[in-house]
């Protein structure tokens, strides 16, 4: 989670920004890979941004947005509300476990790879995909699975 | 008229048994669907009827039958009204052929792998690579005879009757209705049809959207919505086939086909084949008017185009995700539908997809798939004289949509331009990936903060009133006249998401659309339109107003119940709207306030959702957002618990309203169920 500025980047890491990815605003036709995007295939990058909400906890990979955004768990999930350069990210081969809810600015280290993919449990083809460094995946899978207690009284907004 | 007789056709074939010998139970002979759907057959009660078709549309018949123990299905036969005079193979007759054979077809697991029936129970087990749904006796066969019609009006039974190997007959019987035309007056008024379809846009939608955008005084309002205007009003039962509560597949396509569908399915009746694209099929208005009258067809929305409601007016499948083959059957059965206009968002699925083997990958958010494409069996195709389709993850749609003389706006600039040398015949506008970007969204980018536009990377995306005045400039080309349909698909989809004020500003972009079309309809004078809705969305009410200001609100976000102005507190809403139409601001002193009673749990913090903070983290540098980082999009607001279980409110049952305008607009009155409006409205467009 980001809760406050984050450093610079690690060595080795590229820091990487979603208005990056492709050339915006898109053309006539599909997106386009930026030269930026393409330099850094298979490289390790950081990204940040928000988890798009699913409405079946995803097993073993999830999506990233620029902006929080949800699939719809009622109407049509496949047309949907998913900025075009959501990417998918993947857990390690070992680690392909519930994914924990959470909500707010995220950071997202890994390998970054540019090709089509089914994603599984949102269904949907992806054309990036990054595969979650081992550390930071098992820091994640540390959080409870089940969505925030809604019970809980609300942080006061000041 | 001559009364049209159902010549007779026989299917003859073996078939080899798929039953396991040992360990099965022995099932009885008998047929355990008919399409079209009957209470007749599910009940023995000859009413209420359920199934009812114009003079001569098409639709299919089919049964499951389910034959003795040890027994195939030798052939097969449909009768309407017990007439079986013909014999049993269809025939040439004074040098006309009756291609029938070619239309019916039979459909078993009898060879098919070993793991399509179980070999302890002897049932289907429905797997990937089987032909039935899991569940049924491992000899159940599936007949079916495609695009029968009938020009008689009135009651008719329909039967079916199969001989088992050892001889035995299995039959069942069902009715159906043929709409006497003349019973209905406004005969071929009507050359054009124009449905706005609001989705999820009930009476709350409507009366807010009214107090927002024109205010009232001393309890009268200033003005009406163009949705108001309308003289002639319904309400509208909307329920499935399958539910009291719908979702936009059988929403839309009732109102076009005269029929119910289950919830999911759109253009077709329920079955036992696991293939999404064969279900038996019914006519749409579309098909028959353009098919009578050489009408066009006009597809118009703020969704993905893939999606139910403007699917639901040209698609035939039960499965209303199976987006690349709808979009492939849009293009490719324009010779039926007469498509001329396509416009939405979805360009995902228009993408060629290559194969992940191809090297340099190709990144460019294609979304189509041969899981969900389609390819048709041989009876769909002869009978409907479709095409059949292909599994094609990497065809250009674009391309081929510009083949077949589409003009392509990947933009409103392109909108614009695609006219700049005088009107397309055809139209194709692909503004987004997936659904278009929001009017409150849109709207904050011409007033110059385009953050989210930004982010999805279309910040030229038209308001769908532009979107309608080009669709009606093309589709007015055809003599002929036009059926069209206008979705503001939003409502529903902010609605489900309890943003209030983004709903509120989906409805009064729909309704600049409707004004587009009422002048439209003015000027022709051959225009019917009606407004309408799939069903209500979220169970939203009105519950009063704002006792706060507009700063107190932001200042302290969970105040909840204690800021709702009830009864006289309520007082009027006032809003101002600026030279674009929309308001200003929608948080104003005093604003108007939601409560839903289809809802999931939520906080409420009756602003529109929260957008990202401020600061140079972000992914974008989005400029609506609160000043205090420590509000960073968790969970604030109000606590409300919800009815339902998820994290998003849900469809209603309820009664929506309808409203009308035009010739043949006056047999709009009362009650009405959805799938009514489809006699009303192909009564109107033609002459009996």
């Amino acid at each position: 989670m980001v809760d406050k500025k984050l450093g610079p980047a690690p060595a080795g890491v590229a820091e990487l920004k979603f208005e990056e990815l492709f050339k915006l605003p898109v053309g006539d036709r599909g997106l386009e890979p930026s030269e930026k995007l393409l330099a850094l295939n298979g490289k390790r990058v950081r990204l940040v941004g928000y988890v798009v909400q699913q409405p079946a906890v995803p097993l073993g990979s999830f999506l990233l947005a620029p902006l929080p955004t949800a699939i719809s768990d009622e109407d049509e999930p496949l047309a949907d509300d998913l900025p075009p350069s959501t990417v998918a990210v993947v857990l390690p081969e070992s680690l392909r476990q519930p994914i924990p809810a959470l909500r707010g600015l995220v950071q997202v280290t890994g390998l970054l790879h540019i090709g089509t993919a089914v994603d599984t449990p949102s269904d949907r083809v992806c054309a990036v995909q990054i595969t979650l460094d081992s550390h930071w995946a098992h820091k994640m899978l540390s959080k409870p699975i089940a969505t925030v207690d809604k019970h809980a009284a609300a942080p006061a907004a000041h | 008229m001559r009364r049209r007789q159902l010549p007779s056709a026989v299917v003859s074939g073996a078939l080899s048994i798929a039953l396991a010998a040992a360990g099965s139970s022995a099932f009885a002979s008998k047929v355990s669907r008919l399409t079209p759907p009957s209470e007749l057959f599910a009940s023995g009660s000859a009413k209420p009827l359920i199934a009812r078709f114009l003079p001569g549309q098409r639709f299919d018949l089919q049964a499951t039958i389910q034959p003795d123990a040890g027994q195939t299905i030798d052939s097969f036969y449909f009768s309407v009204d017990d007439d079986t005079t013909n014999p049993a193979q269809y025939r040439p007759s004074a040098g006309v052929t009756y291609p029938l054979a070619d239309r019916m077809s039979m459909v078993s697991e009898s060879a098919s792998p070993a793991t399509c029936v179980d070999g302890g129970s002897g049932k289907t087990t429905g797997k990937s690579g089987c032909k039935l749904a899991a569940g049924l006796p491992g000899n159940t066969v599936v007949v079916s005879q495609r695009a029968y019609s009938t020009f008689t009006p009135g009651v008719h039974t329909l039967k079916i009757t199969a001989t088992q190997s050892d001889g035995t007959k299995v039959t069942a019987t069902g009715n159906f209705e043929v709409f006497d035309l003349k019973t209905n007056g406004n005969a071929g008024a009507a050359k054009n049809i124009i449905i706005f379809l609001g989705d999820g846009m009930g009476a709350t939608q409507r009366t807010a959207a009214r107090i927002m955008a024109r205010g009232y005084a001393q309890g009268k309002a200033k003005s009406l919505l163009a949705m108001d205007s309308f003289p002639y009003s319904s309400m509208v039962m909307t329920s499935s086939l399958n539910s009291i509560v719908t979702d936009s597949a059988p929403g839309m396509q009732n109102y076009v086909t005269g029929n119910k569908a289950a919830n999911n399915q759109e253009g077709v009746f329920p079955d036992d084949t696991l293939d999404a694209f064969d279900n038996p099929r019914v006519e749409y208005l579309s098909e028959y008017l353009h098919n009578l009258q050489g009408k066009s067809l006009g597809v118009v929305t703020t969704a993905d185009v893939f999606d139910a409601t403007p699917a639901s007016m040209a698609i035939h499948t039960s499965a209303r995700g199976n987006g690349t083959g709808i979009v492939d059957q849009f293009l490719d059965d324009r010779s039926q539908t007469g498509l001329a206009v396509l416009m939405g968002g979805g360009r995902k699925w228009f993408l060629p997809n290559q194969s992940d083997s191809i090297s340099p990958q190709a990144a460019n958010g294609s979304q189509r798939r041969t899981a969900n494409d389609y390819v048709l069996p041989d009876d769909v195709v002869a009978g409907w004289n479709v095409a059949r389709g292909k599994l094609d993850p990497s065809r250009d749609l674009i391309g081929d949509f510009q083949a077949a003389g589409f003009a392509y706006a990947p933009n409103n600039a392109g909108l614009t331009d695609a006219f700049s040398h005088g009107v397309p015949n055809k139209l194709l506008g692909l503004f987004a990936y997936s659904n278009m970007n929001v009017a409150f969204d849109k709207i904050a980018a011409r007033r110059g903060n385009s953050a989210v536009v930004d982010a999805f990377g279309f910040p030229d995306q038209p308001m769908l009133d532009e979107m309608t005045d080009a669709a009606l400039k093309v589709l007015s080309k055809n003599r002929n006249g036009f059926v069209a349909m206008i979705e503001g698909a939003s409502i529903d989809k902010q609605a489900h998401l309890m943003d209030t004020d983004r709903w509120m500003l989906e409805a009064l972009e729909f309704d600049r659309a409707i004004a587009v079309g009422k002048a439209f309809a003015e000027a022709h004078g051959d225009t019917l339109i009606i407004v309408t809705a799939d069903h209500e969305c979220s169970g939203a009410a009105i519950i009063g107003a704002a006792t706060a200001s507009a700063t107190d609100l932001q200042a302290h976000q969970n105040a909840g119940p204690s800021i709702v102005g009830t009864y006289d507190a309520a007082k009027f809403p006032k809003y101002t709207i600026a030279a674009d139409g929309y308001p200003v601001s929608t948080l104003i002193d005093g604003k108007m306030l939601i409560g839903y009673g289809a809802n999931a749990d939520r906080y409420e913090t009756w602003l529109p959702s929260t957008f990202p903070t401020k600061d140079t983290q972000q992914p974008f540098p989005p400029a609506q957002s609160p000043a205090d980082p420590n509000v960073r999009n968790k969970d604030i607001g109000y606590f409300i618990s919800g009815q339902v279980a998820g994290d998003q409110a849900v469809h209603t049952a309820t009664d929506v309203p309808l409203t009308a305008f035009g010739p043949g607009a006056d047999a709009f009155n009362g009650v009405i169920d959805n799938t009514d409006v489809f006699f009303k409205l192909a009564a109107a467009a033609t002459t009996h």
